[in-house]
């Protein structure tokens, strides 16, 4: 027998254990309550049974390509030269693919504060794509705040249907969780995967930009569009993140523009004192190549940004762009 | 009356078992939060308000403080970001302004009516305070812009304009290279001003820098973690330029001498354990520090409650005439 002191009564050992036994009955029974709430709120639908992964969207033989063409402001020159020193966009492209390009749509921000992808670089990429025969290109990014008026004010989107390729905008059932063996932050992650699932090509086209946190945004950042979530705590660990989205993604091609570059306050910017004339368009099929030269433009030590650090110990690619014997031409 | 009566082993194991296993279900889930489903945060993240169900001050009124500029008119709806989704608006720089005191955000597009690719958009931070607002101005401020007297810290650059205004940091940015798009800026700054009155914040600290060989529009406020440091909040910093030599001054008005002179011991202390080494002094100020760091010479002294300092100078002499200068200067401001 136990005395319980508060009341003075003699409680016996069955009676202990019975109420033992109701306190933990109540016990399960909010628990069950509170699993059966948690179903019932509609978030266990917001959870994708299955994971998806991207597939390898290289093109064989065209690994350890890079090639910059400096001295000019004319973007759609640019690239069109860029390309045709790697063989011609026909060597990345062809009849019947479809296309994605995952622009910088980030911000509601005009072309001339270079935060964001350059529409006159969009339009003439769809443009190429589609004369190699390409079956469509759609153009896709999640800015998180209002993605219609990011793609509208970057002339993005104007731009697109103006050269014959489409704007995919986000919607919340577009997103399904990542299988990212081995990744720390991306594995089970929710991406924008809804426009791949047709898509063949996919290239990524990136402004070359100074950020607060991970000292560069440029083409391996430019993935991070592909988050959904509430993505910002990834910036927690920023460098680790960007190396696991140039392991999510293996582009066509990447497309680096130093055309202007944003040397500080980025990834905003907001005045055009925050930008250089670098006069320099990057195009190649190593990420890792690509950011380090573009890490140059940007007047960063390569040592100082850990993603390409840790993306080159990954595997991905090479911080030493030069190894690569890059194609230089000046305009 | 009843008997006491002591616990048999059995009913004391049952016992210990129940709070084991009570226990073991506080571990799981504080497990279980730790491994929150990104996913599941799609439905749960908040979203941009509007003035209508967003947070205000006490006889705040965002929609009227927030000035239309001349001849134009609204594009979007007010939208008000908090600390939980700022990074929804501007993504990687968010983090400036969370350790730098952010309280809120408020912004609205506004469109010409001939043009509507001619657009101005108004972004004011709510900084909660004078000094995190100056601060997050002074961080971001652009070389070469030119100077407004809209308030006594904001400067314009050929797409936009940007000022702090008591606890409000300001940007204004447009679509066009104008004059038209400048004028209707300032006009919109001042109507701002006028819209939006603010207490004088007391921030001592810019006037207690010597002015001689000082860089202009140079001084910087570091709300949080100065220089790498931890203890350094609140730090004032401004550059000088002797000769064909830079180096720079920082200044920090504490609550106490006593909380001052602890800062510089840590910070002194500091230095020496990222590898710098200790000189010895020859200042003509009492307890002051001199390290020399990644090629460069440091001081930090205090003086009353001012925790003051020389950095990155690349001659200890000038380092030297410079902290003295710094001195002097606060004791001309102690008269």
């Amino acid at each position: 027998m136990t005395n319980d002191s508060d009341t003075g009564r003699v409680m016996g050992r069955r009676q202990w254990l019975q109420q033992i036994g109701k306190a933990g009955g109540a016990i399960c029974l909010l628990w069950s309550l509170g699993l059966w709430l948690r179903e019932k709120d509609g978030r266990k639908s917001a959870l994708p049974v299955t994971s998806v992964r991207f597939s390898n969207y290289a093109v064989p033989g065209m690994a350890g390509k890079l090639v910059a063409v400096t001295g000019g402001e004319d973007r759609s020159k640019a690239i069109g030269l860029a390309l045709q020193a790697l063989g011609g966009i026909e060597k990345f492209i062809r009849p019947g693919d479809q296309v994605l390009l995952k622009v910088n749509a980030a911000f509601a921000s005009p072309p001339l504060i270079g935060a964001t992808t350059h529409p006159a670089l969009v339009a003439e990429l769809i443009r190429l794509c589609l004369k190699a025969g390409a079956s469509g290109v759609l153009v896709a990014d999640n800015p998180i705040n209002d993605p219609a008026g990011c793609f509208s004010l970057t002339g993005i989107d104007a731009a697109t249907r103006a050269a014959g390729g489409s704007v995919v905008l986000p919607k919340t059932g577009d997103f399904k969780p990542l299988f990212l063996q081995g990744a720390k932050r991306l594995d089970g992650w929710p991406v924008f995967y809804e426009p791949f699932k047709k898509v063949t090509k996919l290239i990524g086209v990136a402004p070359l930009k100074d950020h607060h946190r991970s000292g560069a945004s440029m083409t391996m950042k430019n993935w991070y569009g592909l988050l959904g979530g509430r993505r910002n705590i990834l910036h927690q660990d920023i460098h680790r993140t960007i190396q696991e989205l140039a392991h999510m993604v293996t582009p066509t091609f990447v497309v680096l523009d130093g055309t202007v570059a944003m040397m500080q306050n980025g990834p905003t910017g907001g005045s055009l004192s925050d930008l250089k004339q670098t006069g320099t368009m990057i195009v190649g099929t190593d990420q890792v190549a690509v950011d380090a030269f573009g890490a140059v433009l940007l007047e960063k030590d390569i040592q100082t940004l850990g993603f390409i650090r840790q993306a080159e110990a990954a595997g991905l690619g090479t911080a030493d762009y030069r190894s690569l014997n890059p194609i230089l031409i000046s305009t | 009356m009843a008997q006491k009566k002591t616990p048999k082993v059995g009913e004391r194991r049952l016992s210990w078992m129940i709070l084991f296993l009570l226990a073991g279900i506080g571990v799981v889930v504080f497990r279980v939060q730790q491994r929150l489903n990104p996913a599941v945060e799609i439905i749960t993240m908040p979203v941009a308000g509007i003035e209508s169900s967003g947070p205000r001050k006490k006889g705040e009124q965002l929609s009227v403080m927030i000035p239309v500029p001349e001849g134009m008119v609204a594009g979007t709806p007010l939208e008000i970001f908090l600390a939980e989704n700022l990074a929804d608006k501007i993504d990687g720089k968010a983090d400036l302004y969370l350790s730098s005191g952010f309280a809120r955000l408020f912004c609205r597009r506004f469109v010409s009516p001939d043009d509507s690719d001619f657009w101005i958009e108004i972004l004011v931070y709510d900084m909660n305070g004078t000094r995190n607002a100056f601060a997050v101005f002074s961080l971001q401020r652009r070389s070469g812009a030119v100077r407004l007297d809209v308030t006594p810290f904001a400067y314009q650059a050929e797409n936009a304009l940007f000022f702090a205004h008591g606890h409000y940091y300001v940007e204004m940015i447009s679509s066009r290279l104008s004059e038209i798009a400048q004028k209707k800026m300032r006009s919109a700054a001042e109507q701002f001003v006028r819209n939006a009155p603010v207490p004088d914040g007391e921030m001592p600290e810019p006037r207690l820098f010597p002015e001689t060989n000082r860089v202009e529009n140079s001084i910087k406020l570091i709300a949080s973690d100065a220089f790498g440091f931890e203890g350094f909040n609140g730090i004032f910093t401004t550059d000088y330029r002797d000769g064909e030599k830079n180096l720079s001054a920082f200044l920090s008005v504490r609550p106490t001498s006593q909380e001052a002179e602890s800062l510089a011991e840590e910070y002194a202390r500091f230095l020496l354990a990222f590898g710098g080494e200790a000189i010895p002094s020859t200042l003509n100020i009492k307890n002051a520090k001199v390290r020399f760091i990644l090629d460069t010479y440091e001081i930090v002294f205090v003086h009353n409650r001012v925790l003051a300092g020389v950095r990155e100078a690349e001659d200890l002499q000038q380092a030297i005439s410079l902290a003295e200068l710094i001195q002097k200067e606060l004791i001309r401001h102690d008269q």
